[in-house]
């Protein structure tokens, strides 16, 4: 191989040498050299190593992300909903078009659209695409709310923001995209990891807060802070917010559809569940919830049925960190309560205040002695007994200069940040809620239960002890009198049949059928493990609590209304019925699950609400 | 691509796809070992273990995409996996055998398009998705099978050439092209200079992509 001095310019069989390592390293210096200057060699050199086809792959297959998504987005539903979504693929390898951007992936859904992994062929860069669900599309408001929030939010520009960069709200399916963050969200990592390290929670919450602080400082409230809505960037520690003010698109259109809470309500604030007008306190009350998540890998507030989470979020405290996650030290406890406090005058006054105590705290864990906890929280993380000798101090202090209505100002000044875990101000009285107006009702007696209609394929795997019964007497005491519209099995195994244990049967029956008859079987003693029933399942149809239909006629149609019953009807069933009652309001139809006495209250409450607007 | 069959050479693959319904009596311990003392030739002996490997997630996936349930995908591993296990005797048999590992490769594909299509045509076993007609279940069959292929042996090829290359070497290019950084970045990062970083991201690719040949076409 001779290799000129300086190479101006190299022929492919020079590149290849190169790229296999025949040329000398003694020569390389030059070719090296020669390579960073030359825009066309380098290109070759590429070309040459693979077609735009192989890096396109190595991206996507390597891109843990990506590997991860791969299985994710073989969902069944994503096939047919991107086809319903996008215009055909100009690339047999990407899933469709819209706009300019070729969509390559779906990332993930929620309430209100689809997320996408997209290119953007005009500017070549991997983005990613939030298509508005097209039950949100068609609604005019809602239309119309995330155009303006997604261009307010675009306006915000912060390194803990993910940075929109297109809105194009003028489509029949309407769209924003947004730059494309490798990495998960905080939400699957606390499902990968349970609770985080305590720097972890304190890099992640500050930076968090900062991007409140700067959409905050724009006059913009997020509304949905929650773990889903927080994007850890692969790599790099750094956490970015997203979705900035969207929630509201959804909440008009949800409410005024069907009445149905949209999205999960665990990390709304109190005055987020009672439908207030809100502020900055608002978020500052997620953050808290989003910091509890971090520190107890759970949220803050659980109950089976959104609205039970919404009286929760009102009402009741949630578990002290420290009895869930002793290593949260106290003063990190003690931040999330105040910014939990039930009345935002008891939180923080912002969220950049939050942000840069956090930065502080995350300083001292880093370096305890050179970074001392910010003043406020140093109180709280002395032991109780050197607390406790602070308060003889300062009792004995009081009572030394003879005035003991001092002592409280001596007490360290954050005891007044702390929220009381009792007493919820402005909660109680019912004359706060506005009363709802209804003329008449009725109830609805529903002869097929809605379960009964659906047809439901399973899949069941029985293991049976023959007992030398032939296979089809065992599989007839099995199925028993049940007449299922589908019955198929299938022995597994080779030829030798009789020494099989297990059959695997295919239904198609209503689901109701086929948890019967799992009960049944079992009773009867055979081991079945349905693929896709779940224990909760069999005890509902153990013991099924009746379900009504109640009809509601409303002097206005609005389902906001219609909300406000439902509100009324779950305060006035109280907490303790919160687990069981299930209502489900759709239209002027509420659909309860309960038992016949609560059925009882509630048609009480729905006559006396009748006669309250009696003309 | 964790949760897919572990290194245990003696077809493991078949008895740990994840959320099986199936007890694995299908290839029972001597059925296992007169395999592998049939495929004598050690190398057919490890083209099964790699195929198992391979194979099991790109039929499980093909068989997601085509609308079957996570259960019933597993089934189709287990049948795909099954019967090409029980008919290497024809091939063992044959007078002019061509290479085992392409011999597998087709016989696999034949048989998991073939289960995968008539299953996706069942609604009853789970399938949401519409397909209009035969020819155009067996396409997109066809289509998923053959990108699932190419991406499992890619994700392998690169977790060989990882393993193999020097770190600097990968990092260059895994900085650069996975992470799509400035050159100038990685190179200062990694202390070197820019030449090197486009070359040593070049030879990886390279690499990557012979090693997929190597193993699409080998006989």
């Amino acid at each position: 191989m001779t290799t000129p001095h300086h190479p101006t310019c190299c022929s492919n069989k020079q590149l290849h040498d190169l790229l296999v390592g025949i040329i000398s390293d003694a020569d390389s210096d030059a070719w090296l050299q020669h390579l960073e200057q030359c825009p066309t060699c380098q290109t070759k050199l590429h070309a040459l190593a693979g077609e735009d086809g192989d890096w396109s792959q190595a991206r996507e297959v390597l891109s843990a992300s990506n590997a991860e998504k791969h299985v994710a987005r073989s969902e069944e539903w994503a096939e047919s909903l991107s086809r319903k979504l996008l215009s055909p693929p100009s690339h047999p390898e990407m899933l469709g078009r819209i706009g300019r951007y070729d969509i390559e992936w779906l990332l993930g859904s929620g309430g209100m659209g689809i997320v996408f992994k997209g290119f953007d062929t005009e500017l070549h860069r991997t983005v990613a695409i939030k298509v508005l669900a097209p039950a949100l599309a068609y609604h005019g408001t809602a239309r119309h709310r995330f155009a303006k929030e997604a261009r307010a939010a675009a306006a915000v520009v912060h390194e803990d923001v993910v940075p929109i960069y297109d809105v194009d709200a003028d489509r029949e399916v309407p769209y924003l995209v947004m730059r494309y963050v490798p990495g998960e969200s905080l939400q699957a990592r606390i499902d990968r990891v349970g609770p985080l390290e305590l720097k972890q929670i304190l890099r992640i919450g500050k930076q968090v807060t900062a991007g409140l602080a700067a959409a905050h400082a724009q006059g913009l409230i997020h509304r949905d802070v929650k773990p889903s809505n927080v994007l850890l960037e692969e790599g790099i520690d750094r956490a970015l917010l997203t979705d900035f003010g969207l929630a509201q698109a959804i909440d008009d259109a949800n409410t005024t559809a069907s009445g149905v809470l949209p999205g999960t309500p665990q990390y709304m604030s109190p005055e987020q569940a009672r439908g207030e007008k809100l502020s900055v306190q608002s978020d500052l009350f997620s953050a808290g919830s989003v910091l509890y998540a971090m520190c107890t890998g759970r949220p803050p507030f659980r109950a089976e049925t959104s609205l039970g989470v919404l009286q929760k979020i009102r009402e009741s405290q949630p578990k002290p960190i420290r009895e869930l996650n002793p290593e949260i030290p106290s003063w990190l406890a003690q931040i999330i309560e105040t910014l939990m406090a039930k009345d935002p005058k008891d939180r923080y006054a912002s969220a950049s205040e939050v942000s840069g105590l956090l930065e502080q705290c995350l300083a001292h864990v880093q370096h305890p002695l050179d970074a001392a906890l910010p003043a406020t929280l140093r109180n709280s993380s002395t032991s109780k007994a050197i607390r406790s000798r602070l308060l003889k101090f300062a009792i004995a202090g009081a009572l030394a200069i003879g005035g003991i209505g001092l002592c409280s100002t001596l007490l360290p000044s954050t005891r007044s940040r702390v929220p009381v875990p009792t007493l919820q101000k402005g909660d109680s009285p019912p004359a706060s809620i506005p009363q709802p107006s209804i003329v008449e009702w009725k109830v609805v007696p529903l002869p097929p239960t809605p379960e009964d209609k659906i047809l439901s394929v399973l899949e069941e795997t029985i293991e049976v002890d023959w007992k030398g019964l032939p296979l089809e007497q065992a599989l007839a005491e099995l199925l028993g009198p049940i007449t299922l519209d589908y019955r198929g099995y299938v022995t597994k195994g080779s030829e030798a049949s009789e020494f099989e244990s297990t059959v695997q049967l295919r239904h198609r029956a209503t689901r109701k059928q086929i948890l019967q008859r799992v009960l049944g079987a079992r009773e009867l003693g055979y081991i079945v493990r349905p693929s896709e029933i779940e224990v909760a399942d069999l005890e509902y149809v153990r013991d099924n609590p009746p379900l009504r239909r109640y009809c509601l006629s409303h002097v206005s149609d609005t389902s906001l209304e219609a909300a406000e019953v439902v509100q009324l009807l779950n305060r006035m069933l109280g907490t303790s019925a919160s687990d069981s009652v299930s209502m489900i309001l759709n239209g002027p139809n509420l659909l309860v699950r309960a038992t016949e006495s609560e059925h009882e209250q509630i048609i009480q409450v729905l006559a006396a609400l009748a006669t309250n607007v009696q003309p | 691509m964790d949760g897919h069959p572990g290194r245990d050479p003696t077809l493991k693959a078949l008895s740990i796809i994840p959320g099986s319904t199936i007890v694995m009596h299908d290839l029972d311990p001597e059925t296992r070992a007169s395999l592998l003392l049939k495929l004598r030739d050690s190398a057919d002996a490890i083209a099964w273990h790699d195929f198992t490997e391979i194979y099991s997630p790109v039929i499980h996936r093909t068989a997601k995409r085509m609308g079957l349930q996570t259960a019933d995908a597993d089934n189709v591993v287990q049948e795909v996996l099954l019967a090409v296990s029980k008919s290497i005797h024809q091939w063992l048999d044959r007078e002019e055998r061509i290479g085992f590992r392409p011999w597998l490769s087709r016989i696999a594909r034949n048989k998991a398009l073939d289960l995968i299509t008539r299953r996706a045509t069942r609604p009853e076993f789970g399938s949401n998705v519409q397909w209009d007609n035969l020819e155009q279940r067996e396409s997109a069959t066809a289509t998923y099978w053959d990108f699932e292929y190419r991406w499992e042996l890619f994700s392998r090829a690169a977790t060989e050439v990882r393993r193999t290359a020097a770190e600097s070497t990968w990092q260059a290019f895994w900085l650069s092209t996975i992470e799509e950084r400035p050159i100038a970045d990685v190179a200062q990062s990694l202390g070197v200079r820019e030449g090197v970083v486009y070359l040593s991201r070049c030879r990886i690719m390279d690499r990557i992509r012979k090693l997929v040949k190597q193993w699409e076409t080998s006989e």
